[in-house]
């Protein structure tokens, strides 16, 4: 046998959202001491006919570790990785399009990205990697993560007038198209207020945000704002999601917009009590993370696989 | 192809070669009943499913009703900008896999509605060599129908026979079916006589016991609601439209101020009388049938019966109960009448004379010789209708046990009866044979032999009762074929039927008129069928054209 038996899917934080806040925030709008607005002061409805929402998901196994030239181990890591846009017309959600790919990530050099029709190969060169086997771990995942971040930033790439994208926002996907983009972030990890108005957060209510601020720690500038989709103080920073737009948008709907698109969020929210990341999410994400997984391999069929392919090229894992 | 969606068989819901689970299309509609069909390949080699929907569930993506409050905020007025993404999956029964392969159907398969020639394939109609139709397949309340059928060698003694129809009175059409089924049975006689002219004939005399009102004394006459759908529905099914032919009445005579007379106790004017004297009584040895089972369970009342039955037998001037009577009277001043306690003996005077005066419609006390049913002469085809509805619990069971007894003695003992086959039609059979008490009931002894050996006999039961779990179980179990209409929920919990799963016993609760469900030996799953409205009148209203020969 040339891998365990026994396989492990492994969930890892991905990469960019431990940044610590340094400096003053520069805030989009102005507000009074509370500092929380209630979205909904006579904002409209969302006008586009169509809404598209666009999410990646994915599932990694841990296939073993590799013993490497230098003689070190590291981890193979095996996945299957997808994308999924749904469309949002008169109420009815659908899957509009998806894409799908298992990949198999080695610590090892190989002659390029290998394809086939059934899952592609990386290797990752040796001397990007380190002695430390977790810290390995982390770097093929968040390689991995990346691969299935090009596959939302491809489904990106439709005729539509509005997208909400789940997660961040990145330079690739504000293409030069006349797009609606906005990014959902359902966990806040970053941290981007100074301490004080960031503890304020918790004090926001079901229904209210917080005032637009502006991000420029990333390669572009994006207009942020945080909304509660559902509990008080007592949950914490649980039920908050803070939303992104390029700021260019912002510069060319203002305040309306936030207001339309938090009360449009906030209206599609879902409360899930059992979601095994936040209790609260936007019934589309919820839908299209359902959709990918039901499209995955299930995580017995997928360790299979890998064993089979890693077999078939004779790599042996150790023991 | 009708393809209603794909067959699913998730953790939970794993298929079998019995059962299998798909998820509905979305612009598909699947009920209760549907008959399905699923292709699949196993190592190359095709495999056809064929079922019936057991259950249809609607699914939303939530996990509990709880989220859903949530997601309406706990206001019901709230509009949401998405809605629910539910669906519809269904659960489906498997009755046929072809080839027969014991192994379950592959998930993702096509599911699609049976049509057509696959209607004839669910339920393996295609496969019966004997068809009898026994009313429409049902597929849903949309999908296509064809003609049910069971098993004929199933029911004329081949290698089955009697049926048993339960349910609630007045909802279930228990009697409205079973006439039915017999109004096939005797139009696929007909048939098969006709195109096997030389060879054994297929004869057939229903005896129908009349229960309740006059419900069953029209079945000669046609229904004035008979409408050309109707008579389409019957012609579908291959049967005459048209009232019952040949058919004899017999009812119990008229007894006005305790004088007997001859004239016969029914709205009919050409029904015939059916009188028992002491001759018949003796002849065909129906003495105790008089006797309650609390009496014949008594020791001393039994001696009393056979010493009365042996005096019968001996005594030649005795010809009539009133001489009969007289002498036993007589002999009871005696310290011990024929060797009998003094005290029992004239317990069971006492008990002839309530009898005799409770069976008065039919026994007659003075007369030497009563009036037979001609089961000799019976031409085949005919039948028989034998009113009990004017009679209480005793004489109805005396008449019952009567008739099916010497039924019995003529397929025993006569040849000319040898190739003649019998129904014999009862409702209320937890009366006639009760699951309790039937140790020294007659007539429960003679129903429990007619389930038992009327198959080789060629009498066959057909029976019907509101409750199954009150008729004895050697009836029930007999019966090749069991029919359903809608019956008590409380009854649906009992042993008997077991074999019935929890869609189906709610199926049967809410059974509607003229809908019934069928198990037959053989059947892998009960069928849902309908039948069409009688063609003849249940009702004296009902019957169409001018009334001649009626009160």
């Amino acid at each position: 046998m040339l891998i365990h038996t026994d396989y492990q899917e492994i969930v890892l934080p991905q990469k960019d959202e431990l940044l610590i806040f340094s400096g003053e925030t520069t805030f989009l709008e102005e507000f009074s001491d509370e500092f929380i607005f209630f979205m909904d002061s006579g904002s409209s409805e969302v006008e586009a006919e169509e809404i598209h929402f666009i999410d990646g998901a994915m599932r990694v196994l841990h296939l073993g570790p590799l013993r490497g030239k230098d003689g070190i181990l590291r981890p193979i890591l095996g996945g299957h990785i997808g994308a999924v846009r749904l469309c949002l017309k008169n109420h009815h959600l659908e899957r509009e399009e998806f894409k799908l790919q298992r990949v198999l990530v080695l610590p090892r050099e190989i002659n390029g990205s290998s394809a086939n029709f059934t899952f592609k190969t990386y290797g990752i060169e040796e001397k990007k990697l380190n002695h430390d086997y977790e810290s390995n771990k982390l770097k093929l995942y968040n390689f991995i993560t990346e691969e299935m971040k090009k596959m939302e930033l491809s489904l990106a790439n439709c005729n539509s007038e509005l997208i909400i994208l789940d997660g961040l926002l990145n330079k690739d996907l504000v293409g030069s198209k006349n797009q609606t983009i906005l990014g959902v972030i359902k966990t806040l990890k970053e941290i981007y207020l100074d301490s004080t108005k960031h503890n304020q957060l918790i004090t926001i209510k079901e229904g209210f945000r917080s005032p637009v601020f502006l991000i420029s720690t990333s390669d572009f500038p994006r207009a942020s704002w945080y909304l509660r989709l559902n509990g008080d103080y007592t949950s914490g920073y649980e039920g908050i999601i803070r939303i992104e737009i390029p700021l260019e948008l912002f510069n060319k709907f203002g305040i309306i917009f936030i207001n339309r698109m938090s009360k449009f969020l906030f209206n599609i929210r879902y409360l899930l009590k059992d979601y095994f990341r936040q209790p609260s999410i936007l019934l589309p994400i919820l839908e299209a993370e359902r959709h990918l997984y039901s499209l995955f391999d299930s995580p017995l069929g997928l360790h299979y696989f890998f064993k089979n392919k890693l077999k078939e090229v004779g790599i042996e894992s150790f023991r | 192809m009708n393809l209603l969606g794909r067959l699913s068989s998730p953790q939970g819901k794993e298929s079998t070669p019995f059962e299998f689970y798909f998820w509905v299309a979305e612009d598909r509609m699947v009920e209760l009943t549907n008959l399905v069909k699923v292709v699949c390949r196993h190592h190359g080699e095709e495999v056809v499913y064929y079922g019936i929907v057991d259950e249809v569930f609607r699914s939303s993506t939530l996990s509990s009703i709880s989220d859903d409050v949530l997601r309406f905020d706990g206001k019901p007025e709230n509009n949401l900008p998405i809605h629910s993404r539910g669906h519809f999956y269904a659960k489906v029964l498997v009755t046929r896999i072809e080839p027969l392969i014991l192994i379950p159907p592959r998930e993702e398969s096509f599911v699609y509605l049976a049509e057509d020639e696959d209607l004839m394939k669910v339920y393996s109609f295609d496969s019966i060599k004997k068809p009898l139709k026994a009313g429409f397949l049902q597929n849903g309340f949309r999908g296509p129908s064809t003609p049910a059928i069971v098993n004929l060698d199933y029911i004329d003694g081949t290698n089955g026979a009697h049926i048993n129809v339960n349910g609630i009175t007045g909802v279930a059409t228990k009697t409205s079916y079973l006439l039915f089924f017999i109004k096939s049975f005797l139009a696929e006689c007909l048939k098969y006589n006709i195109t096997h002219p030389s060879g054994d004939k297929m004869s057939i005399n229903p005896i129908i016991f009349n229960l309740k009102g006059e419900d069953l004394m029209w079945l000669d006459k046609e229904n004035i609601n008979l409408t050309p759908e109707i008579v389409k529905e019957y012609e579908a099914l291959d049967i005459l439209p048209q009232p019952f032919e040949k058919v004899s009445f017999y009812v119990p005579r008229r007894v006005v101020n305790n004088k007997e007379s001859i004239t016969p106790f029914s709205s009919r004017l050409d029904s015939e009388v059916m009188l028992w004297s002491l001759k018949e009584i003796k002849e065909k040895d129906l003495l105790e049938h008089l006797y309650a089972e609390d009496d014949l369970q008594d020791e001393n009342f039994r001696a009393s019966l056979y010493a009365v039955n042996k005096i019968i037998e001996e005594e030649e001037n005795i010809t009539n109960f009133n001489s009969l009577m007289s002498m036993l009277k007589e002999k009871g001043n005696d310290p011990q009448p024929f060797g009998l306690y003094k005290s029992s003996f004239q317990r069971f005077l006492r008990r002839t004379e309530t009898a005799l005066e409770e069976c008065r419609f039919i026994i007659s006390r003075r007369m030497d010789s009563g009036f037979s049913i001609p089961f000799k002469d019976l031409e085949p085809g005919k039948t028989l209708v034998i009113d009990l509805h004017n009679l209480k619990d005793r004489p109805a069971r005396f008449v019952v046990a009567s008739l099916i007894k010497e039924i019995l003695y003529l397929k025993e003992m006569d040849p000319k009866f040898e190739n003649r086959k019998f129904i014999i039609m009862v409702d209320e059979l937890n009366k006639f044979a009760p699951k309790v008490g039937y140790h020294n009931n007659p007539v429960a002894e003679l129903i429990i032999d007619l389930s038992q050996r009327g198959r080789s006999l060629g009498v066959f039961l057909f029976g019907a009762q509101q409750m199954a779990s009150q008729v004895h179980d050697s009836v029930i179990g007999n019966s090749a074929l069991r029919v359903l209409g809608n019956t008590d929920p409380v009854e649906l919990s009992g042993d008997a039927y077991r074999f019935l799963t929890h869609s189906q016993k709610e199926q049967v609760m809410n059974l509607t008129i003229g809908s019934m469900m069928l198990k037959q030996v053989g059947f892998k799953q009960p069928m849902v069928i309908k039948f069409p409205f009688p063609c003849f009148a249940t009702r004296r209203e009902e019957i169409k054209g001018e009334i001649t020969d009626l009160w």
